[in-house]
């Protein structure tokens, strides 16, 4: 590896064109299915197939495989009256993230580093530039910076040790800034994969047996996110015999990073898309299947873990009682339903409450906010110490100035900092109530706290004026010193999250072009901390999907180059594709956060594919496996169709 | 983006004064393209926005357009009563992927030079017989029709140095009736077909396939053709034409230029 650093990109952009190097073109193998036949490349000689009994001996392309099991499947699907079964695939897609990746690295005659960079967490950063470059972790400050937009794909470094390094050697500031260009050939997308689904069910719609086997592209090293996508693809359903199957696989492509809900969208498609066939079979209504079989307080799912106050069974009922649902439909237009599942996570986090001399509060975290966290921060904190919101400011700190916090990922930032803060806040309520009670001079336990007050209590209930928070502050020096709190958790019980969407298409049949014509998005969302901002979690999500749905993919060529790396060739969706999306909130709250809060940010990209594709087989009634349901796709299945 | 690498920029204020061709320069007329991914092999540009030629020349014999004149130009250009044609200005440029701001720096002949197979103005400008005004290197002149002057994707036969000076658009075609269909994967996509048909007084129909096949397709009859034999003409087409990139399979822009042309015979002749 070679890496050049200059006073200028005209110099540096020189300096490259001096580097000569020599390729030797290896066998090489980009398909999920051919990496793993035998007599395949072979990518690592020393990557030996994880997760298989008994151990192997061989070096393989699968480097992990997967196994779920709950019951007994033969004899499930012997139970069944119907079957259906499907193989499916989704190619490798991008987060789109507006903005590339960036830093700007200074290591200083001490050995002491400065990294400032846009990423999803700082505390990672910090982390894999000491392993990568031998350091100790003190040694380096990561600072955040404002992101614009990660999605998963600002989880890795790809700049920051380079950086690093070139700055070590020179002694200077070095800056680099990834090209859109850059952005789409060496970074890591999503993992493309294939699905073959089975199902079985008795006539009442009542499943009796599901498999599913999951091959997930993991690029050239292991890591793909075949786990979630096999812990997600049936959670939505209280199913006695099933089993889930997944291998992780490399080929040669770039590593893969995540991507919201990092595999349950793609498994999902499948999963989802095999309901409503199952649905179709046995003439039954897709959200009554869905609700004969749905998942409920007292679920174990296949992947062990059993489910408590969950709100699936809402969001299906919410579903069938939503005027879409029932919406007349015109010629060539189709309605779909689909379900998503993501189990979100808590973890380590820290936040800190700073209650400043006039009053006014401050609260550090070490989160990047990516998706209005901060707002939903400063607003707990509000609610525990009585104050308006406009008197709390939200700031992420560096990874000197606040504890360690895990990333920003996985929807586990308004959950575990925002308990975090929550604690935090009431450390510094119960402190202000100590320092009343001291300015009082009446007992602590005499003291309450109410709408951003101090007010005296029991026998001393109107003995003393209301003291308010910012009066306490301002003695602060005579009651002991600064009122603060930090506190950092490794908060558990994260509430998984679900969600039913439906989607209208209209199909042209002369162009094979799907437009979406409305789409209502419902999702049990706990308690909606900041609904507006929820509101944009689930619409946003929604518009990934259908993305995902309809046009996007990385197109490589034969020989594993791409042919779109950039916007105008890779197409996201724009305003002008979109329906409104209409997000719907299901409150079950989580009784494992203070405020009720679960995750929101994952579960809304997970139904949108099959929710599309189930839609374009209600309006031209062909089944669509393969992703991106393109025209082209489209028109050749109804050209096939007709014959 | 930057062009780092670029040591020289000449802005030549006539043709006496452009300096002399070297293969690592490249003309700069609006530079939205030129901008907008790295040029690795360039080192000088020679600008063209201090020539100051006109935009548009019309005239009786017909419109010169200038290979400078922006797409936002030729789209506010107020055409006579005859020149019917005139009205495919403002489908062209809405054909052009890219926001109405860039019509304001993109050229036509920046586009026309690009030589990408959904390139508008190379649609337009070969549905309406125009000829390329080309000045040579060694001071000379030629003039090429347009429909010979893309030979593939982002080919062309420009020889090195010379330069698109203007395309001269003639009166006859600008008085023709036309119509526009485009296609593309997604709404406001780049275009994956891109149509244009044009009938004279006399009966003589044109259609000029676009995007959809690796260089502009121009079949002419006489008299107008009857559906079938439109279509036959382009069934007639050989497999290697259609263009295949990420915008669109080759089977698919065949059936969209089939389905388009359809619609035009129709539009033109019904």
């Amino acid at each position: 590896m070679a890496a050049v650093a200059a006073t200028s990109s005209a110099i540096a952009d020189a300096a490259l064109e001096l580097i000569e190097v020599k390729y030797e073109i290896l066998p090489f193998v980009i398909d999920v299915e051919d990496a793993m036949l035998p007599g395949a490349p072979i990518l690592h000689d020393d990557l030996f197939t994880a997760g298989v009994e008994p151990k192997a001996t061989t070096a393989s392309n699968i480097a992990k495989r997967v196994a779920f099991k709950l019951g007994d499947v033969d004899a499930g699907f012997a139970e069944a009256d119907v079957v259906v079964e499907g193989y499916y695939t989704t190619q490798a897609v991008h987060q789109a993230y507006i903005e590339p990746h960036a830093c700007v690295v200074t290591v200083g005659s001490d050995g002491q580093s400065l990294i400032y960079s846009s990423s999803q967490g700082h505390f990672m950063v910090r982390a894999y530039c000491a392993k990568l470059l031998g350091m100790e972790l003190s040694d380096i400050r990561a600072m955040p910076s404002e992101i614009g937009g990660g999605f998963g794909g600002k989880t890795v470094v790809y700049l920051e040790p380079i950086a690093m390094a070139l700055s070590k050697q020179t002694g200077r500031p070095v800056k680099m800034v990834m090209t859109r260009e850059d952005v789409f050939r060496s970074t890591g997308p999503t993992s493309g994969g294939t699905i073959a689904v089975k199902l079985g069910a008795k006539k009442d719609g009542t499943i009796t047996a599901a498999t599913a086997v999951l091959k997930f592209q993991a690029g050239a090293f292991p890591g793909s996110p075949v786990q979630p996508g096999c812990m997600t693809c049936f959670a939505m359903y209280d199913l006695k015999n099933v089993t889930i199957t997944g291998y992780d696989v490399v080929s040669n492509r770039p590593k893969v990073a995540a991507y919201r809900a990092p595999g349950a969208p793609i498994s999902t498609f499948a999963t989802e898309s095999a309901m409503d066939e199952l649905a179709l079979k046995l003439g039954m209504d897709p959200i009554a299947l869905r609700e004969k079989n749905a998942a409920k307080d007292g679920t174990k799912t296949a992947y062990g873990v059993t489910f408590q106050n969950i709100g699936y069974t809402q969001t299906l009922e919410a579903a069938k009682n939503h005027p879409h649902y029932t919406a007349p439909l015109g010629p060539n237009q189709g309605r779909g339903v689909a379900s998503g599942f993501w189990f979100n996570i808590g973890g380590e986090s820290t936040g800190a409450v700073h209650v400043n001399e006039d009053g006014s509060v401050s609260i550090v975290t070490g989160s990047p906010d990516i998706g209005g966290s901060r707002a939903s921060m400063a607003m707990m904190a509000a609610e525990v110490l009585g104050i308006p919101v406009e008197k709390v400011r939200p700031v992420i700190g560096d990874t000197a100035t606040i504890g360690f916090t895990h990333l920003t990922g996985g929807s586990r930032v308004t959950f575990a900092t925002g308990m975090a803060v929550t604690q935090a806040a009431e450390r510094v309520r119960d402190d202000l109530k100590k320092r009343a009670a001291m300015i009082w001079e009446i007992p602590v336990e005499a003291v309450d706290w109410k709408d951003g007050e101090a007010v005296p209590a029991g026998a001393n209930a109107g003995g003393f004026d209301p003291m308010p928070l910012a009066a306490i502050a301002l003695k602060a020096a005579k009651t002991g010193g600064p009122i603060i709190a930090e506190v950092s958790v490794n908060a558990q019980g994260a509430g998984p999250g679900f969600a039913t969407h439906i989607c209208d298409v209209e199909v042209d049949p002369e162009t094979g072009h799907t437009t979406v014509l409305r789409y209502t998005a419902i999702q049990d969302v706990g308690r909606a901390i900041h609904p507006s901002y929820v509101e944009g979690q689930i619409q946003g999500g929604a518009a990934q999907g259908i993305g995902w749905a309809l046009n996007e993919e990385y197109i490589y060529d034969k020989q594993g180059k791409l042919d779109n790396a950039g916007f105008l060739d890779y197409r996201v969706p724009v305003a002008s594709d979109m329906p409104m999306i209409e997000a719907v909130m299901i409150e079950v709250p989580n009784p494992r956060h203070p405020f009720g809060a679960k995750g929101v940010g994952e579960v809304p990209i997970v139904p949108p594919m099959a929710a599309v594709a189930n839609a374009i087989r209600g309006a031209i009634g062909i089944r669509m496996p393969h992703l991106p349901m393109s025209p082209p796709k489209l028109r050749a299945a109804m050209d096939a169709k007709a014959g | 983006m930057d062009l780092p690498q670029i040591e020289s920029v000449a802005s030549p204020r006539s043709r006496d004064s452009l300096p002399p061709w070297r293969d690592d320069a490249a003309w700069l007329a609006g530079g939205t393209w030129l901008f907008s991914e790295p040029q690795p092999a360039l080192r000088s540009l020679v600008d063209l926005s201090a020539m100051a030629w006109p935009d548009l020349e019309p005239s009786a014999s017909g419109l010169r357009i200038a290979a400078t004149c922006t797409i936002a130009a030729l789209e506010a250009f107020r055409s006579p009563a005859d020149w019917p044609a005139a009205g495919l200005f403002g489908q062209c440029a809405n054909a052009l992927l890219g926001s109405f701001k860039i019509w304001n720096m993109a050229t036509v002949g920046g586009n026309v030079c690009l030589s990408l197979p959904a390139a508008p103005m190379l649609a337009l400008t070969v549905a309406l017989d125009g000829v390329a005004w080309l000045w040579q290197p060694d001071g000379g002149e030629r003039f090429l029709p347009m429909a010979d002057f893309t030979v593939g994707p982002q080919r062309n036969s420009l020889r090195p140095g010379e330069l698109l000076r203007a395309i001269d658009l003639p009166a006859s075609g600008l008085r023709r009736r036309a119509a526009l269909r485009q296609a593309s994967l997604t709404t406001l996509g780049r275009s994956a077909a891109l149509l244009i048909a044009t009938l004279d007084e006399s009966g003589g129909f044109a259609l000029t396939i676009t995007a959809s096949t690796i260089r502009p397709m121009h079949l002419a009859w006489d008299s107008p053709p009857s559906s079938d034999e439109l279509d036959a003409r382009i069934q007639a087409l050989l497999a290697e034409t259609w263009f295949d990139d990420v915008h669109g399979t080759p089977a698919w822009r065949r059936h969209m230029t089939r389905r388009l042309a359809a619609k035009l015979h129709q539009e033109l002749l019904a």
